[in-house]
């Protein structure tokens, strides 16, 4: 029932925060996420952005443009070859770009949900090793997170990112845990005005 | 390498053994010896030993159709795989018990079509840790994020060889008979054994632990080449003791480290982990330096003492308010073990390939120290090393 209750709350989030979506371009990245570094998957996700500016500190500075967006994303790792994570995260992001250069950074708090599927007891036959699952238990654990993202454009409609992400793992009913995640990635942005 | 170095290692780089695992578990099941092997050798073999390597020598010259003879010192066969059976509802493994590596290795060693039996295994990946520092308890739970291994469910690695490996061999094991003199000067080689019988045979395999080795513990005539006992002098072989304490409420996590997260010499773990059982069994594995403080004590019963003073004092005298029953295995004070198993210094793949190395091929070598294609000081790595020397002894 959290689990439903949690993505209900990430979805309101995410229409609320599309509804005030008026980018000409939605990025969509897609990324090798690394648990730990290593442990493997995947993750998609897109950002919607909600607010923009621009600023020069200083006469003769270069102009920083300022971003606000809500930046969902679907993660899938395995850890061991016998658990598997699904999370789903919700960045508040805030990313500082010069105007001149093709670098940017971005800090961001979030919060996900992950469930985790793991093989506690399993069997295999001594004559030719085929392996059989015997026992699964499921874990939920709430995510709330802090990261940092360094990207690069090599193109206008193509960048490059790496992303660390420092997230306590919550759970009512297992043990907390904590991780670093990586990511490294590119974004796709994709045009979406119709001229 | 050594277990606690594996974690150290593998841990300290965030990589853990989960990664290894999922890159094993994709392997599929090969043979450990080629499929043209030729056996050239028709004669007799004395094994020195009846533990893992030895069991799995064994058992490969059966098949082969070799005559062979197990000698072991021990009344029973296993070495520093033990089984201890009605302590609670699960049996308990005394020595060897983790699984090191890709469970299916057991398939390997196995290598026979013909045993269809499934072998229940439990993912070993603790989710709560604490360790002890300074008098302080600390949670140290992300941990559980790389640490990972297996164990079995119902079983112990005694059952696995017990079962699947002595009935082949089980006629040829001769118990009590710890071997004093290896004479391989003649065409022949004679082994004296404890009681004063001589053994003859054409090769003979020894697979004793390195400490028998290292404390000259068989005359060899000729003595062994100097590049074997320099290398067996690189190698360390520290004490260990296991203990197993039940108790009537759990007051432990999963895994109490009494030392630094990545040494693990000193180990505190819930043996029912993943278990089927009620009983709350708290094991303890200690090596190295932290185990003198254990095993020169006068008895078990001091042993039990010490570690429930010092699991008081950690979790405020729950320990032995709780406490039900303990059992203490001292490898250490085991006349043919001794310690625990080869800790390698920088190089070991040369010291290995020196120690492995046959004595005019007359005299072959196995044993958890010795295993030139994958882990030493573990149990499958000893039996690894058993095909490797088997397939060097059938070919000469």
């Amino acid at each position: 029932m959290k689990a439903y209750l949690f993505f209900g709350i990430f979805i309101l989030l995410g229409f609320s925060a599309r509804a005030q979506y008026r980018a000409s371009q939605l990025p969509l990245s897609l990324a090798y996420y690394g648990n730990i570094l290593i442990n493997p998957g995947v993750k998609i996700g897109t950002e919607w952005e909600f607010r923009q500016w621009e600023k020069t500190p200083a006469q003769n500075a270069s102009p920083r443009q300022h971003r606000l967006s809500l930046d969902p994303q679907l993660a899938f790792f395995q850890q061991g070859g016998h658990r598997s994570n699904f999370q789903f995260h919700l960045d508040l992001a805030y990313r500082i770009q010069k105007l001149d250069r093709r670098r940017y950074a971005t800090w961001a708090l979030g919060l996900g949900y992950l469930q985790q599927s793991q093989v506690v007891n399993w069997s295999f036959n001594l004559s030719d090793g085929s392996r059989q699952d015997v026992e699964r238990t499921r874990r939920h654990y709430v995510l709330p997170s802090l990261s940092y993202e360094w990207g690069f454009f090599s193109s206008p409609r193509l960048n490059w990112y790496s992303k660390f992400s420092f997230a306590p793992w919550l759970s009512a009913e297992a043990a907390n845990t904590l991780s670093l995640q990586v990511e490294i990635g590119l974004k796709w942005h994709w045009s979406t005005s119709k001229n | 390498m050594k277990r606690k170095d594996f974690l150290k290692n593998f841990a300290t780089l965030g990589l853990g053994l989960s990664f290894f695992s999922t890159l094993l578990s994709s392997c599929d099941k090969g043979s450990l010896l080629p499929d043209d092997l030729e056996v050239n050798f028709r004669g007799k073999v004395l094994i020195i030993g009846a533990g893992a390597a030895g069991m799995t020598a064994a058992y490969l010259l059966k098949r082969y159709g070799i005559d062979f003879e197990i000698l072991e010192a021990a009344p029973t066969h296993g070495g520093r795989i033990k089984k201890l059976s009605g302590f609670v509802d699960f049996p308990i493994d005394l020595g060897g018990e983790w699984i090191h590596t890709d469970p299916k290795v057991m398939v390997d060693l196995i290598d026979d079509e013909e045993v269809s039996v499934d072998i229940d295994i439990i993912t070993y990946n603790p989710q709560t840790f604490q360790v002890l520092r300074d008098g302080e308890l600390r949670s140290r739970n992300f941990a559980n994020q790389f640490y990972s291994e297996y164990k079995f469910k119902n079983t112990t690695w005694f059952d696995f060889f017990d079962q699947y490996m002595v009935p082949h061999i089980r006629d040829r094991i001769r118990y009590e008979r710890p071997v004093v003199g290896i004479d391989y000067s003649g065409e022949r080689v004679v082994v004296e054994d404890a009681t004063g019988t001589f053994h003859e045979a054409d090769k003979v395999l020894v697979t004793v632990p390195i400490s028998i080795l290292k404390q000259d513990l068989i005359n060899f005539q000729p003595t062994l080449p100097t590049d074997k006992i320099e290398a067996l002098a690189t190698i360390d072989y520290p004490p260990i003791l296991k203990v197993f304490m039940e108790f009537s409420e759990r007051f432990y996590p999963d895994i109490l480290i009494r030392d630094g997260l990545f040494e693990q010499n000193n180990l505190l773990y819930d043996a029912a982990f993943g278990k089927d059982s009620d009983h709350h069994v708290l094991g303890l594995f200690c090596i190295g330096e932290d185990a003198r403080a254990y095993v020169d004590l006068e008895s078990d019963e001091a042993v039990l003492e010490r570690l429930l003073a010092e699991l008081d004092a950690i979790y405020e005298g729950r320990a032995s308010q709780t406490y039900r029953q303990g059992v203490v295995q001292n490898w250490s004070k085991e006349p043919y073990i001794r310690g625990s198993y080869s800790h390698f210094q920088e190089g070991y793949r040369s010291t290995i390939d020196t120690l492995i190395e046959p004595i005019d091929g007359k005299v072959y070598f196995a044993g958890e120290a010795m295993n030139p294609v994958g882990q030493t000081s573990t149990v499958h790595g000893a039996g690894e090393s058993a095909y490797v020397a088997i397939e060097k002894l059938v070919q000469a």
